[in-house]
């Protein structure tokens, strides 16, 4: 199993003097392909500050994100939307959907940033919303389909683009037990059936039995 | 992104409406302000732009074309004296009160010309033509001021200062500032008149120079020498009464501050739902950031709306005008309706909405994707 990212020594400290946070501290971790890692940890302990990082949406203080063996922390920040658009999908705990868009148009939207060829792009779309078993809500606006539902929907758009890596932050805070277990469940087949490596931040105890691997962040560092 | 801006656009169907509301109020009054203004400019100068003369002289300080006193006619030897003169003539511009067959009394602006060489004649004819008004107590009337006189028909006898005329012409769309009804007769008719100008005066000597003469140098050597007198260029004269009406009578202020209130009236409107529409699309913007969209794409979507706006409520606001138009002016109103008008008011009512984004842009550009994650 190949590595696609790390970060080496990655720190992250917000304000000065008084207010200075350090909110994630001296982190060390590597994420490979098909894996579905985990990040647990106390409220505050630095989790969507680290993912943030990983995700090249925030730059570190001090330390390296290695992205499929080259290092992108030094690059500035004008390269990071096309790195982001290459690499990642995002998830969010709050779906982030489009409301006035159907559920394919919300896959279609990240095909079309990405400069899909615009003939394939209602195809695409369907079949990714049917990689995550959607496939019949396609002419759904989100206000009219369910918490599990639209967070298939916030997947599919995640696959867009195939990226390599996949980043998702509590991504089943809003929703019931078990739709959250389905979602963890479809998490596992994206990294297995589909080569992805995933990072979830979960409060959630049902999600470590899903994760390939865990990790428990406190007060920013990595607790063994 | 332009895809995004369209869905997006019409799904919000109450907001679409409220934001093309404002840009067609916008569009609406600027377009009328705008079009009555240069339609009223364009009556105060309606005789100096079609008398095919580059030199005007008038009495001294004249302020625009209606206000003048007479002068002798003979000073036009000194206009003939100049070489560069192709031709000079007169012209008269006075005053009458015309019975009307309901025995009431209308002001009239009357204004003399030669109709043998055609200065100063009435253009755009319905009926009869301009020398039909030569020899003898003929006037020439335009079909416009039929709501102030009544019916107006070639052949009719009408009584103008207790004088018996007969119509014997009818132009059409000939209208003064003020107003008042125009009528033309020829210049030793009206002088003969007893009107403000007496018999040897005239109100205007106008000039034609010969081709490739700098009308400016010969106004200025003819202003010399006529001390009695302004004299002019044709654009000179024109600019002077439109300076006189818009900026000493402060009429042209009130439509460019009505314009200019449409303008700010219906750019808040749209700046407004345009914010509010960014605000509420906040976190699927920075979504799109984090997914790795660029600002620019982003305000691709946010222009592209506000221009499929602009145009929509342009093209609503032009017709709402179109259509009102003959009712505006069956009322006595002149409305200059051009496409260029059309053209550079779309574009003026296109910056203002472009700039009532101002805003929104500015949320978009510091909307940091990391904050999507708190959201
Ligand atoms: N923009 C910021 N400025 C200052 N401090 C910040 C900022 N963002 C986060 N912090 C601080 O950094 C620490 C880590 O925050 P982070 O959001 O990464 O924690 P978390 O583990 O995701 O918490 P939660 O489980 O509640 O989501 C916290 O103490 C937080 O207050
Ligand atoms: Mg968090």
């Amino acid at each position: 199993m190949d590595t696609i990212l790390e970060t080496k020594n990655v720190t992250k400290v917000y304000g000065e003097g008084d207010n200075r946070v350090v909110a994630v501290d001296s982190v060390t971790l590597a994420l490979k392909r098909r894996e579905l890692l985990l990040i647990m940890g106390p409220s505050g302990s630095g989790k969507t500050t680290l993912l943030s990082i990983m995700g090249c949406i925030l730059h570190p203080s001090q330390g390296d994100v290695v992205l499929d063996g080259r290092t992108v922390s030094g690059l500035g920040s004008d390269a990071l939307p096309d790195i982001r658009k290459r690499f990642f999908g995002f998830v969010f705990q709050s779906f982030n959907l489009f409301p006035s868009l159907k559920a394919a148009e919300n896959v279609e939207l990240v095909l079309r940033l990405k400069n899909h060829d615009k003939k394939r792009l209602k195809t695409e779309a369907l079949e990714l919303l049917d990689k995550v078993g959607l496939g019949k809500r396609s002419d759904f606006y989100p206000s009219d389909m369910s918490g599990g539902e639209k967070q298939r929907v916030a997947f599919a758009r995640a696959l867009a683009g195939d990226p390599p890596v996949i980043l998702a932050d509590e991504p089943t805070a809003n929703l019931d037990s078990k739709t959250g277990m389905d979602v963890l469940r479809l998490l596992r087949a994206l990294a297995e059936d589909f080569g992805k490596g995933i990072v979830i931040v979960s409060h959630d105890p049902k999600a470590e039995g899903f994760a390939h691997r865990a990790v428990f962040l406190e007060d920013g560092r990595i607790k063994e | 992104m332009y895809w995004l801006a369209w869905k997006t656009l019409f799904h919000e169907r109450g907001r679409l409406v409220i934001t093309l509301t404002g840009i067609i109020f916008s569009a609406v009054l600027t377009l009328a302000q705008v079009s009555m203004y240069i339609g009223m400019m364009g009556n105060a100068t309606a005789i100096i732009r079609h008398t095919d003369a580059d030199i005007w002289v008038a009495s001294k300080n004249i302020q625009n074309f209606d206000f003048t006193n007479p002068f002798p006619e003979e000073w036009i030897s000194r206009v003939r004296a100049l070489p560069e003169v192709l031709w000079a003539d007169r012209l008269i511009m006075t005053w009458g009160f015309l019975k009307l067959s309901n025995g009431g009394k209308e002001q009239v602006q009357i204004i003399g010309f030669n109709p043998d060489t055609g200065v100063g004649a009435p253009w755009s004819m319905v009926a009869g033509s301009p020398s039909d008004a030569k020899g003898g107590n003929y006037m020439i009337a335009d079909v416009t001021s039929q709501k102030r006189l009544g019916a107006l028909e070639k052949g009719t006898v009408w009584e103008l200062n207790d004088r018996r005329f007969e119509l014997v012409g009818l132009s059409e769309g000939i209208k003064s500032f003020t107003t008042a009804p125009v009528v033309f007769m020829s210049y030793n008719t009206a002088q003969s008149f007893q009107g403000l100008v007496k018999s040897g005066q005239t109100s205007y000597i106008v000039a034609k120079l010969r081709y490739g003469t700098n009308r400016e140098q010969v106004a200025d050597m003819l202003g010399k020498t006529m001390m009695n007198n302004d004299v002019m260029t044709k654009d000179g004269f024109i600019y002077r009464t439109i300076a006189y009406w818009t900026i000493q009578t402060g009429i042209g202020m009130g439509f460019f501050l009505t314009a200019i209130l449409g303008l700010i009236v219906g750019g808040a409107i749209v700046g407004q739902t345009v914010y509010a529409n960014t605000m509420e699309h906040l976190r699927e913007f920075g979504t799109l950031k984090a997914l790795g969209a660029r600002n620019r794409d982003i305000y691709c979507v946010i222009f592209t709306q506000v221009c499929i706006n602009a145009v929509i409520g342009f093209g609503v606001g032009s017709t709402l005008i179109m259509l009102a138009r003959s009712g505006i002016e069956k009322a006595g109103v002149s409305l200059y309706l051009s496409p260029v008008l059309f053209g550079i008011i779309f574009f003026v009512v296109l910056s203002t909405c472009l700039l009532s984004a101002f805003f929104s842009v500015r949320k978009v550009r510091t909307l940091d994707p990391v904050t999507v994650f708190r959201m």
